[in-house]
């Protein structure tokens, strides 16, 4: 995707920004993935305010801001005015004021005011990185280190035992703006270190501390989540029994109800009418009549924050695919959620190759020669990946060769189409599978369309997706390649739904059930996961724009009904998983299907049935129970009551409730 | 049923001392003492010999008394008694003015004396001593054998047994492979010993290690060196050309497809003119012959060269059902890097009761304590199944399930005597070995009683009862439809026990059999149970009864998986065609000897089709056995991890003729 990077999204979307009090200016150095990819400059007015300008590229992407505050005695914004363009290049035109008792605010996204009783803190839409240093500093000198935020929400500092130190940055951890605490380094000079894997900001004098700010961070993150861990996981004693339960088998996708599971250790042992199963010495889970089914897959991940996998566990996902991320800081978080110190699901590993452009993604893992290319996948397959996913700046002449060695090692071979080939030639030459709808709409405009590098992969496919109908013979004829081909589909549908939803500034339309209950500066983000990221149509596109989802369902629907393979995909937050169901049920996929989709059809396409995918004796113990019959209303997929992992059971309500988000109400 | 033991009894022939004496040997299975032979040799080298054992109620009992001339070989030969399916034996051979004569249950014939050995049918083990000093004072150590074939024999060294020097040899012309059997300094037989089956004299019944060991290792010498010759490692990769390939995924036959194979996977699958130029690819072209996924045989008990006998057939997955608990994985072990010829191999632990009809296995339990240390032992030793066995009780069946099942393993068996398969589905069987369990499920409470051969008894007679149509038959079958229950129902194995004929060869066998090596041909005759008066209908029609059963079973969408539990390779073919007999169609039975057991079996990642990423298990046939499914006997080349091998050069190999080339 154009945001593949749907993982990054959930670092950047706190880059707030610093002051300075020096005359003169004060720069940071931009970094994504360790690469240099831009610059923060901090100056003080000589009327004190502080003016930034912060800029960086990625992939295309990136913000131009230039913006200029002045806050008060006790580091409280007075006044907030920036210009510029956001990640997406959509402008930026923000002010705020305080004056007496009163606030007034306006950006793209919100307009209000408010008449003030107390401390607030004005956190700006899109504010360059310092501006989180600027809040760190007010936090510290507020009372209880809580201040209440505008336009909504409250941050604080999470207490330490014990300052944690480099140099002379001291890190601090600001609750309220994510999921997970977001930290920042405070300088005694003054200036502030923004430091993740993704996204830095880093003053030049902090250079060579990136490395331990970064370690330490880890460490503490690690720290945390296996708090959480031990608070959150329960692992029954003697065995677990859920009684009465309606068991979902998605091999012939019938429901028994007033069934028994029971569970010994890891997996499943029983699976029998109510009265044959006694419950003496194990822990009963009283199902009452709800749904009981396998856990579900979510196969377009990029695990990088400490709440994905957790949220993964809330939505009832037991089972993950990654599809791109970084080698290292991953594949540790991979090992806590398997030893079980941090919550997470089993993830089964795809790793990532692109050709260098400037549109590559910005992973380490290039690849312009076949020798390069040939290393990297014997790297992947070195180090337990399951999977091989290209992007879209790989030559086309590789891609066979970097298939080739991939099926040589066992690996699967997926990705994006890259440019200047069709979705058929990427099967032809040995894809299995096919990530994001849109390559599929791609193909039928190959070869006018070619570079697909660009932001033209979905431009494109929102102008002419609606003319593609599945009744067309071209249409057919490709339908019944993929089958004969047995290439599985990963089309990520719910980003596509925000992609195209026409409107910059709405939150990505398959959230709306959850926004209400998600952190306010969450549910605020423009760049984050709740966006819709969309492009604003053309002028006299507004229809074809309108047409292109339903026109894609369409031609999901014909796929499925062809008998191609399907695994859903999120490609960002977990909670859009259930959307994306619900879209497959939208499209006309009976909703029994589409539970066996992300089950079981999941499972069968990693081959891995054989311990997952379905509630019989001898899997694994990864089972949800569902308060509903999503077997008929796909819609009641949300309403999950108690997911099971390899044995060990979770409240998703207390996972959220331990990631600032507000349970849904019984 | 195990019958593994077949391949180590058609050459155990018997053995005789040379000194006037009495000498009682104990006849082991699995380690376990089963039976006992007793020897008495009288002045003029006439001989008596008592031999007998129990087998879970099979097993020969044999009296015999034979003559001997001064090189030893029999100038008489009288054998009464029943054999292992307890069919009554009585053999004569005598030696009349140069004139051999002999008749048998099965053979009777007559031919010039001219200094040949005749080879009894059902002799006692000393038979094959008798034998090994007559080769020894044998010209060249070699003799035309009687009713066919010739015999000599090799000295393989000594070795020190409570200070006896015991030597050991191997006499090459009984079976596919070599024959060990030790003598003592005197040239009196010593012992003859496998992993499975041994006859030893009492005082020697613990010290049969370091013999073992060195059978194991002129055993694994010869292995290694068929190895060594018949499987051919392309050099880059193997490219092959022009095949028709069948996809068990959607059934389908794509004319005119190359494969590319690099190391042990399949890495491209395309059209033949997309794959023209490939560098440093061996080219096999397939001239446009049936290119499909390996085959499985989910029944097997490996001994002997049963791997050469799978990969010559296109076996390139097996599971073991049931086998000793060290050499046996050793064998596989073996198999993995190559060292010696076979399939893949997943193994299922077998767990059985105690009692007289207790299975041959050290595994035997009669607590739930026990039970659970089996099947924690088999788990941590990279079992992936249990398999349960007919005694053990029906309480303690549940609990190995559910250990099985905490344990990641599947649970599969004969169900246990006083149980029915409903109660041992429900108990939590994954699968069924034996398609009498089905039928027997009928007729249970009524028999309960299936640890003797009643199981196979009274489905011989009561079979036909239990057509599709009945009620209770629909209904069992939507019970394992529901439950998903996987049968494993080695179809071959009733034929041969319901047909009737002791006398003739084995079904399924007959165009094999005339390929065989003399002595190995003569045990390919039918298991047959004995016919009771009255009951000639009634055997007639259990077989067609349990191929429609099957068929139903099919139909309803009950999983079912090849296997043969009998000869391997050569009677999973036949297998193969019971099932298209029974009406199922060929392309649908290839689909269960492939996609299905890998399905199965949790393994379809790797196998079960040929498409990229997935091993290069894959067989090559002449004719279209998703058409015809006996085409499926005419299997030109086997493909197994990208290794090559010719089934040709294996028969040959193995002394077996050439298979006549297609009219």
């Amino acid at each position: 995707m154009t945001r593949s990077a749907g993982w990054l999204l959930a670092l950047t979307l706190t880059c707030v920004a610093g002051i300075a009090d020096g005359a003169e200016p004060r720069v940071a150095t931009i970094l994504i993935q360790g690469v240099e990819s831009g610059r923060q400059e901090v100056a003080v007015d000589a009327d004190g305010a502080t003016r930034a300008e912060f800029s960086y590229r990625d992939r295309g992407w990136g913000d131009d801001v230039s913006a200029r505050w002045r806050v008060d005695a006790d580091g409280l914004p007075l006044e907030y005015v920036a210009h510029g363009v956001d990640r997406a290049k959509a402008s930026i035109d923000e002010t705020f004021r305080r004056t007496g008792g009163r606030a007034q605010w306006k950006n793209r996204r919100e307009a209000g005011e408010s008449v003030l009783h107390d401390a607030v803190f004005y956190l700006p839409l899109n504010p360059p990185p310092e501006f989180r240093a600027v809040l760190a500093r007010a936090l510290l000198a507020a009372r209880g280190h809580r201040l209440r935020l505008l336009p909504s929400g409250e941050a604080w500092l999470e207490p330490t035992d014990a300052p944690t130190r480099v140099g002379d940055y001291v890190l601090y951890y600001i609750g309220g703006l994510d999921f997970s605490p977001q930290p920042v380094w405070l300088g005694r000079g003054g200036d502030a270190v923004l430091a993740s894997e993704w996204f830095s900001a880093v003053p030049p004098r902090a250079r060579m501390q990136l490395a331990p700010m970064l370690a330490a961070q880890q460490r503490l993150g690690a720290e945390r989540s296996a708090r959480l861990a031990r608070e959150l996981a329960h692992a029954p004693s003697g065995g677990l029994l859920i009684r009465d339960a309606r068991v979902f088998d998605p091999r012939d996708l019938s429901v028994t109800p007033g069934t028994s599971v029971l569970v010994r250790g890891e997996r499943i042992v029983r699976v029998a009418p109510d009265a044959v199963l006694a419950d003496a010495g194990v822990e009963v889970v009283d199902a009452r009549g709800r749904l009981l089914m396998p856990g579900l897959w979510d196969n377009h991940q990029h695990f990088g924050s400490d709440s994905d996998g957790a949220l993964d566990l809330a939505n009832g996902i037991t089972s993950a695919r990654d599809m791109a991320n970084n080698v290292d800081e991953f594949a540790a978080r991979v090992r806590r959620y398997d030893d079980g110190s941090e919550l997470g699901p089993r993830v089964l590993k795809a790793g990532i190759i692109d050709g260098r452009s400037e549109y590559s993604v910005p992973i380490d893992m290039y690849a312009d020669t076949a020798d390069e290319a040939l290393r990297e996948v014997d790297w992947y397959a070195a180090h337990g990946y399951a999977q091989i996913k290209v992007y879209n700046s790989l030559k086309p002449a590789l891609v066979p060769l970097v298939a080739e060695r991939a099926h040589a090692l066992g690996l699967r071979f997926s990705g994006h189409v890259p440019a200047f080939m069709s979705a058929r030639q990427f099967v032809e030459a040995g894809a299995d599978e096919i990530q994001h709808f849109n390559f599929i709409v791609l193909n039928f405009l190959y070869p006018q369309l070619q570079e697909t590098r660009t932001l033209d992969r979905h431009l494109k496919v929102a102008a002419h997706a609606r003319e593609f109908t599945p009744a067309q013979p071209r249409v057919r004829e490709f339908v019944e390649f993929l089958r004969a081909h047995h290439t599985v589909l990963d089309p990520t549908l719910g980003i596509f739904e925000g992609f195209f939803c026409g409107d910059p500034a709405a939150p990505l339309p398959g959230l709306a059930p959850v926004l209400p209950r998600l952190p306010a500066q969450v549910r605020r983000d423009p760049q984050g996961i709740t966006a819709s990221s969309a492009f604003v149509p053309p002028k006299g596109e507004e229809g074809a724009y309108r047409a292109a989802i339903p026109a894609m369902l369409a031609l999901l629907k014909a796929l499925h009904d062809a008998g191609v393979a399907i695994v859903p995909g999120t490609d960002t937050t977990p909670y859009m998983l259930h959307h994306e169901l619900v879209l497959y049920a939208h499209a006309g996929i009976a909703p029994a299907d589409v539970l066996r989709l992300a089950t079981l059809g999941s499972a069968r396409v990693m081959g891995v049935d054989g311990e997952r995918g379905v509630i019989a004796p001898g899997r694994l113990a990864d089972m949800i129970l569902v308060d509903g019959a999503p077997e008929r209303d796909i819609e009641d997929l949300r309403r999950i009551d108690l997911v099971v992992k390899g044995g060990r059971w979770y409240d998703p309500r207390a996972i959220e409730r331990a990631f600032g988000i507000e349970p849904r109400s019984r | 049923m195990l019958r593994f033991l077949a391949a180590a009894l058609l050459a155990a022939c018997g053995a005789h001392a040379a000194v006037a004496a009495t000498r009682t040997d104990t006849i082991t299975i699995q380690g376990n003492a089963a039976g006992t032979q007793t020897v008495d040799a009288a002045a003029g080298g006439r001989v008596h010999a008592e031999y007998a054992y129990n087998d879970r109620g099979r097993g020969d009992h044999i009296t015999a008394d034979w003559t001997l001339d001064d090189a030893g070989r029999p100038t008489r030969y009288e054998g009464r008694g029943n054999d292992y399916m307890k069919a009554p034996v009585e053999e004569h051979f005598s030696i009349a003015a140069g004139t051999a004569s002999w008749h048998s249950r099965t053979e009777r014939g007559e031919a010039p004396a001219a200094g040949a050995f005749y080879v009894p049918n059902n002799a006692p083990p000393e038979f094959l001593g008798v034998l090994a000093r007559a080769l020894l004072k044998a010209p060249d150590h070699r003799l035309a054998l009687l009713p066919a074939g010739e015999a000599s024999i090799e000295a393989q060294g000594s070795v020190q047994v409570d200070g006896r020097e015991l030597h050991h040899y191997r006499i090459t012309g009984l079976g596919f492979t070599p024959q060990p059997i030790w003598l003592d300094g005197e040239g009196a037989t010593a012992a003859i010993v496998s992993g499975w089956f041994s006859v030893v004299p009492a005082a020697l019944a613990k010290g049969l290690e370091p013999l073992q060991a060195a059978q194991e290792a002129a055993d694994n010498a010869w292995s290694a060196r068929l190895a060594r010759e018949l499987v051919r490692a392309p050099k880059g990769g193997l490219l092959i050309r022009d095949a028709r390939v069948f996809d068990p995924r959607d059934l389908s036959v794509s004319e005119h497809t190359s494969v590319l194979v690099r190391g042990e996977r399949v890495v491209r699958v395309a059209p033949d003119a997309a794959l023209q130029a490939v560098a440093d690819a061996e080219v096999l072209d397939a001239h446009g012959r049936f290119l499909m996924p390996g085959l499985w045989d989910n029944h097997q008990h490996f001994s002997d060269v049963d791997g050469l006998l799978d990969l010559a057939n296109g076996v390139t997955s097996a599971r073991d059902m049931a086998n000793d608990t060290d050499a046996f994985l050793k064998r596989v072990a073996r198999f993995d890097d190559g060292s010696e010829i076979g399939p893949r191999v997943l193994k299922a632990g077998i767990i059985d009761g105690t009692g007289e009809f207790a299975g041959p296995t050290k595994m035997r339990v009669d607590s739930a304590e026990d039970a659970i240390k089996d099947v924690d032992w088999y788990a941590d030793h990279g079992y992936v199944q249990i398999k349960i066995y007919s005694s053990i009780k029906p309480e303690l069946m549940p609990l190995i399930a559910a250990r099985a099942h905490e344990r990641g393993l599947r649970v599969s068996g004969h169900v246990p005597a006083l149980m029915s398969a409903r109660q041992f589905v429900e108990g939590g069987a994954d699968e069924i070995q034996h398609l009498n369990f089905v039928v027997l499920n009928f007729l249970f409470p009524g028999v309960q009683e299936t640890r003797n051969r009643d199981r196979f008894i009274k489905v011989a007679e009561h079979a036909r009862a239990f057509t599709p149509d009945k009620p209770e038959v629909r209904e069992f079958v939507a019970f394992l439809k529901a439950h998903h229950t996987v049968l494993d129902p080695t179809m071959t194995i009733f034929e041969d026990l319901f047909s009737g004929d002791p006398t003739a060869i084995t079904p399924g066998l007959e165009t094999l059999a005339p390929r065989l090596p003399p002595q190995v041909r003569r045990a390919m005759f039918a298991g047959a149970l004995p016919v009771p008066k009255g009951q000639e209908e009634a055997y007639r029609a259990a077989f067609p009864a349990m191929l429609a059963l099957l068929k139903s079973l099919h139909d309803a969408g009950v999983t079912i998986i090849p296997g043969t539990d009998a000869l391997a390779g050569y009677q999973l073919h036949h297998e193969l065609e019971l099932y298209a007999k029974a009406g199922i169609a060929p392309a649908e039975v290839l689909r269960m000897a492939t996609l299905v057991p890998a399905e199965v079996m949790g393994v379809t990642r790797d196998r079960g089709a040929i498409a990229p990423g997935k091993y290069a298990d894959l067989l090559l046939v002449d004719g279209d056995p998703s058409r015809d499914i006996t085409d499926i006997r005419k299997v030109a080349t086997v493909v197994k991890g990208g290794k090559v091998y010719d089934p040709a050069a294996i028969e040959r190999a193995l002394g077996i003729l050439p298979r006549p080339a297609s009219p």
